[in-house]
């Protein structure tokens, strides 16, 4: 105070607000250096990210055409296309989304709103924390034993599409009960005071509220599916197909395991056919963010 | 489910024994508290009453038949009785017996933590979704367990509302928040009606008939708490908890709210749990003062203010701690 007094008639060019202090030169030099490091950080992963980009459009947008769209695989390069696997694709997100979805937000709600707390509630809880995290390969296995062998469905769609929506079941479950979460407790307690049975709280509120968090949540789990080369090859996706699937019993390729085919291949030009389907990949990944881009602008309209 | 058929039914009719007593004798009922001279007059409530829930009681069967007829003879609107809460390991509530009576406005005062709110979150079973709540002793709604296994929370809400200390509308049109919970609940009505109703009686109405498909978080926070007053007053609960209903607003909105409680105290029976002792001394007939989970005293407001027998309750009034 005595200090303030005495600087009170002094021009507002000085003051102790004035005085350097070396203790806030050395934070401020922190600060300074730690925002640098983030942004340098960043600017070289979207610099590798566009590297890699530039890369696959220079080899991949020649190629690009209707025909490659429409065209079963060939060993001519000029001749092949990629629409078995571009079906086949499609075919098995079908069924990952049909399977996974429903059971996988089901899980999460029942797991985080209505579950009582207890030992086998934690020991659920942590056991689906650790299948998030296991390599996508020993799922295979799993889709190959349960799918392929003990129910008998063969090398076929369903097969692939279940062992993959069991790959992204612990993600998508995960991903709910994190939004769930993030739902205030004030509006269960407000609608719970009304009357209403847990499961209407859940069903008119809590669902409803956290529906963009869980949709972002599917949506990235649901691209690691389409990316998701590994499984599939252990459940059966076959290499060379020249038909697409009728049913979820057919033989199938994906895009990824053609492009895996191509890129092992001693051609250049089959080198380049795999960067037109990987363009082709990320054109699809885009289209289902965008879905969802939209669907979450639509939804938070009517809620806060 | 018949059993709580029956037990619904039987609590139907007791609302409008209320609705005949206080309209053959509504200033008596206003000023109840206020005066010593009311002891009389209270007497005079309890035997009518008392013969009116014998009328009902005939036509209904009660559930605990075996307790029920052991407190017959108090006219309890809920009767606490040697209830102990654990949070765990933790102790919040020792064995506490209180008796409230209907039509009045009871509030609960004390230090943050005394667990006043604890208390209140009880009658409506709120406190069911905290994990590791555990209560022992009872508590009866007119004479029937609401803790009872027999007994499904959702219709214990149904009957006693609540409001809470945060605004917390629903994420949902005005409309909406009130009638949502009527319909959900089969009440038969026409929800026009009841939406302007209820909003009139929060002194809502005027501010938001234009934008009734509104958010209810575009209110201001006064304008949040009415309408949830309006909620809970949609549902027609007998009873309605309040916890710190004022204490997240600013003075003027608060003083709103309060004006709007001392209006509503003529219709139900209001539970308030709050920081502020002159709210406490403004709006109830009764006063219970707590500390570290015990009732120190408890009598009607007046008096607890005027002469408290305590001197805990002196220290806090005054305002020596807490």
């Amino acid at each position: 105070m005595a200090r303030h007094q005495e600087n009170q008639d002094n021009s507002s060019q000085s003051g102790f607000l004035f005085e350097e202090s070396t203790n806030l030169q050395r934070r401020r030099l922190l600060a300074t250096l730690f925002r640098r490091t983030c942004r340098a950080i960043s600017y070289l992963l979207v610099g590798m990210v566009c590297y890699l980009l530039w890369d696959v459009f220079s080899d991949g947008i020649p190629w690009l055409s209707w025909d490659f769209l429409t065209h079963y695989a060939s060993r001519l390069p000029e001749k092949s296309g990629i629409k078995a696997s571009l079906f086949g694709s499609l075919w098995v997100i079908a069924i990952t989304i049909t399977f996974a979805l429903p059971v996988g937000i089901g899980a999460g709600t029942y797991l985080e709103e209505l579950m009582p707390e207890g030992k086998l509630k934690d020991l659920i809880s942590l056991n689906i924390q650790n299948l998030a995290g296991v390599p996508s390969i020993v799922y295979g296995i799993l889709g190959l034993a349960i799918f392929v062998r003990t129910f008998n469905f063969g090398t076929s769609v369903l097969s692939g599409g279940l062992t993959l929506g069991l790959l992204i079941l612990p993600i998508i479950i995960i991903v709910t009960r994190e939004s769930l979460r993030s739902v205030p407790q004030s509006i269960r307690q407000a609608a719970l005071a009304m009357g209403a049975t847990e499961w209407q709280v859940v069903k008119y509120y809590v669902l409803p509220t956290s529906f963009s968090g869980i949709l972002t949540g599917v949506i990235l789990a649901v691209s690691r599916a389409i990316g998701e080369t590994a499984p599939l090859i252990l459940v059966g996706a076959v290499a060379y197909i020249r038909y697409t699937p009728d049913s979820p019993l057919d033989a199938y390729t994906t895009l990824p395991i053609q492009i895996y085919n191509w890129v092992g291949k001693p051609k250049q030009e089959f080198h380049e056919l795999a960067a037109a389907g990987i363009l082709v990949l990320l054109a699809i990944m885009f289209l289902i963010n965008l879905v969802a881009i939209v669907l979450r602008q639509r939804k938070q309209k009517t809620y806060i | 489910m018949d059993t709580s058929q029956h037990h619904y039914t039987g609590t139907f009719h007791s609302p409008l024994s209320q609705l005949t007593l206080r309209s053959t004798a509504p200033d008596l009922v206003a000023d109840m508290s206020l005066n010593h001279a009311h002891a009389e007059i209270t007497d005079k409530k309890n035997d009518l009453t008392q013969n009116l829930s014998v009328e009902t009681t005939t036509t209904s069967e009660p559930i605990t038949t075996g307790e029920s007829q052991e407190n017959s003879h108090t006219d309890s609107l809920l009767e606490v009785k040697d209830v102990t809460i654990h949070y765990g390991q933790n102790c919040a509530i020792k064995s506490m017996n209180l008796n409230i009576e209907s039509n009045h406005v009871y509030a609960f005062i004390g230090p943050s933590g005394c667990g006043k709110s604890t208390f209140l979150r009880c009658f409506n079973r709120m406190n069911d979704l905290i994990s590791g709540f555990k209560l022992e002793g009872s508590i009866k709604y007119r004479g029937q367990d609401i803790y009872s296994p027999l007994v499904d929370p959702v219709l214990v809400r149904k009957h006693i509302g609540m409001v809470f200390q945060k605004p917390n509308p629903l994420p949902t049109s005005i409309y909406k928040n009130i009638a949502w919970g009527p319909k959900i609940n089969g009440l038969k009505v026409d929800y026009d009606e009841l939406v302007e109703t209820c909003l009139k009686k929060a002194a809502l109405w005027d501010q938001v008939k234009d934008r009734l498909s509104d958010n209810g978080y575009h209110l201001s926070g006064g304008q949040q708490q009415r309408l949830c007053i309006a909620r809970a007053i949609a549902m027609k609960p007998e009873i309605i908890l309040m916890d710190e209903p004022c204490s997240a607003l600013d003075p003027i909105s608060a003083r709103k709210i309060e004006e709007l409680i001392s209006e509503l105290a003529k219709d139900y029976s209001i539970l308030i749990v709050t920081h502020n002792m002159q709210q406490a001394a403004r709006l109830s007939g009764h006063t219970v003062f707590m500390l570290k989970g015990e009732i120190v005293e408890h009598g009607p407001t007046h008096q607890l203010f005027s002469s408290p027998k305590h001197q805990l309750t002196t220290d806090y009034i005054s305002g020596k701690f807490g």
